[in-house]
């Protein structure tokens, strides 16, 4: 670990941490969000990738072994899918207020573990790891801000009408729906380009190991989740309480079981 | 009528949808705690889908005319359909091959579907040439091995993350890796008999080398161990090799004896000729007719989704009106 990649980590988290006290402060002090607050976020974004890839060209491998690396795309994924939405949903900007604080998690966990550089495996060595990685990116990129939406909803069960700018309950949860089936689809895409992946460098398509049986528990609870919605017509509230369940099943498939592990399938690397 | 009527419809509905998958869940869940075979615990959960898919696919009108929806539901269909003759024809074992000694069969089963057709049978394959390489800490680096399968004159590859496909089985490299021994048994009544004898793996056992030799007209198996004098490091550094310095204890009824390669042991029943070590190397075995086309289906299930649910949604907005704003 070079001093320039971790600095511009920093300084990466810095301008996030400059971003959320920037929109937090035009929400309490102005009662809405100030413009500007994308383009911090975007030059953050930048700082990030530009570390992401000073690691990559001096490790010659991109950031899919250690729980750093793991940590470190996934935060890149997840702000780059959430500026998309910013982008091109002007009305749920103000989702931003809740967004930052999962991320600065992320970059608190990402900053304490262990830095150590770990050579790829030769098993990873394949275009599939991509394609598996690139929609499992956009899974949890559409589950996080579903996931969001959610916590509003839930919020204004106990603070009517939380953070004004977001439209009523019944259009809250018909967006985090739709979210979720962007994430069931992407999940679903996510799997069987695992699955190609593990054939063709293990053998076996399915292992049941636990990276991948959370993750068809993940899928299944998305599967019910959908189906909930569609037969049962769950009250708001009840449907976003499931859906930060489902996220906290995937967030923990995605980061507590390699996280356990040291690093993603290890039985079979 | 009206109970028929209410029957297809329940059997087609998504409740009985969301019942199936819940169950699936259900089901999942023991099989991430190891006391339930993933089979047993999906088989309820996938009966109940895949009954409603048919009926589904059969009853309702909105997924007849929608060609999308049709297709997805189609795709489920068929992929359930593979996922049972999976689990019926599918074979899950590892095989050992020592250099120029070919095998016929696998060396061993972990589980097999019921009608797995043994297709290994009465082919032979032989390991031509390896090479695994190991580091001066000893840690695993690399390997790549080269098999001929029957007569074929063409090598096959396998390496860390290049798997073969051999008679339907799919050989992926696996970390076990050990010794055999080479012998010749030769009976007093003239009978001759020269094979090898895995000892068992280096990387997994390194301190328990005995293997139970059964020769034929001999009454109890003979255990022969394997002493090797050279270091760990001489033999696994760089490259996996057979050790210099190494010999074998044999007891047998008259007692143990150290024995150096190439010496014969004097049996009542005849003499027993070991021979050098020659290596050998694992391979993983997995045999699944259906994978091929149980991705190609659900590539084709989800884009089909993906269309229907894309079609649908833009439509509408999200912010529906006399949304209490």
């Amino acid at each position: 670990m070079t001093m320039n990649e971790l600095t511009f980590f920093w300084f990466s988290l810095a301008g996030f941490l400059v971003s959320g006290i920037y929109a937090w402060g035009g929400h309490i002090f102005l009662g809405r969000l100030l413009r500007g607050t994308g383009l911090m976020m975007l030059v953050s974004w930048l700082l990030l990738t530009i570390g992401l890839i000073m690691r990559w060209v001096r490790l010659d491998h991109g950031p899919f072994t250690t729980m750093y690396e793991i940590l470190g795309s996934n935060i890149w994924s997840f702000v780059l899918f959430f500026l998309i939405i910013y982008w091109r949903m002007p009305r749920i900007r103000i989702l931003v207020l809740l967004f930052l604080p999962v991320i600065y998690a992320m970059f608190a966990w990402m900053l304490m573990v262990p830095k150590t550089d770990v050579p790829l495996p030769n098993t990873y060595h394949t275009a599939w790891l991509y394609v598996h990685i690139s929609f499992g990116k956009v899974f949890m990129g559409a589950l996080i801000i579903s996931m969001l939406v959610s916590v509003v909803i839930l919020v204004r069960q106990f603070l009517d009408r939380w953070i004004p700018d977001l439209p009523g309950e019944r259009s809250l949860l018909e967006l985090s729906y739709r979210f979720l089936l962007v994430a069931l689809v992407f999940d679903s895409l996510m799997l069987i380009g695992g699955a190609i992946w593990a054939q063709q460098a293990w053998g076996r398509y399915w292992f049941w190991d636990s990276l991948e049986t959370w993750a068809f528990i993940s899928w299944l609870s998305l599967a019910v989740a959908v189906h909930l919605k569609i037969t049962l017509k769950p009250e708001p509230a009840y449907f976003a309480l499931f859906i930060i369940f489902i996220f906290i099943i995937s967030f923990l498939t995605f980061f507590g079981v390699p996280f356990v592990n040291e690093i993603p399938h290890k039985g079979v690397v | 009528m009206i109970t028929r009527y209410k029957l297809l419809a329940w059997l087609s509905g998504l409740p009985l949808t969301l019942l199936g998958l819940v169950t699936f869940l259900a089901g999942v869940l023991p099989v991430v705690t190891g006391y339930v075979s993933a089979t047993s615990g999906l088989a309820l959960g996938y009966s109940l889908l895949l009954i409603n898919l048919v009926f589904a696919i059969l009853v309702r009108e909105k997924i007849k005319n929608n060609p999308f929806l049709l297709l997805f539901h189609m795709a489920l269909l068929l992929m359930l359909l593979a996922v049972g003759v999976s689990r019926l024809t599918y074979f899950k074992g590892w095989v050992e091959i020592s250099l120029d000694m070919p095998i016929t069969e696998p060396t061993g089963v972990i589980s097999k579907g019921p009608w797995h057709p043994n297709a290994f049978k009465k082919t032979r394959v032989a390991l031509l040439d390896f090479e695994a390489n190991y580091g001066s800490d000893g840690r695993y680096q690399s390997i790549r091995s080269l098999l001929q399968v029957g007569n074929s004159q063409q090598p096959t590859l396998i390496a860390d993350s290049q798997t073969a496909d051999i008679l339907g089985y799919q050989f992926t490299q696996s970390s076990n890796i050990g010794f055999a021994l080479s012998f010749v048994w030769m009976a007093t009544d003239g009978t001759l008999v020269q094979g090898v004898s895995h000892f068992p793996s280096q990387t997994a056992y390194p301190e328990t080398q005995g293997i139970d030799l059964q020769l034929p007209g001999v009454e109890k198996p003979i255990w022969i161990g394997l002493d090797i004098v050279s270091k760990r490091q001489d033999f696994f550094t760089p490259e996996f090799r057979v050790p210099d310095d190494y010999s074998y204890t044999v007891m047998s009824t008259s007692g143990p004896q150290m024995v150096t390669p190439n010496s014969a042991v004097s049996l009542p029943e005849g003499q027993l000729m070991l021979n050098g070590l020659v290596p050998w190397i694992g391979y993983d075995l997995y045999y699944d007719p259906s994978i091929y086309f149980l991705l190609f289906t659900s590539l084709i299930g989800v884009c089909a989704l993906a269309i229907f649910l894309w079609q649908r949604q833009v439509k509408t907005s999200w912010i529906l009106e006399n949304d209490d704003e």
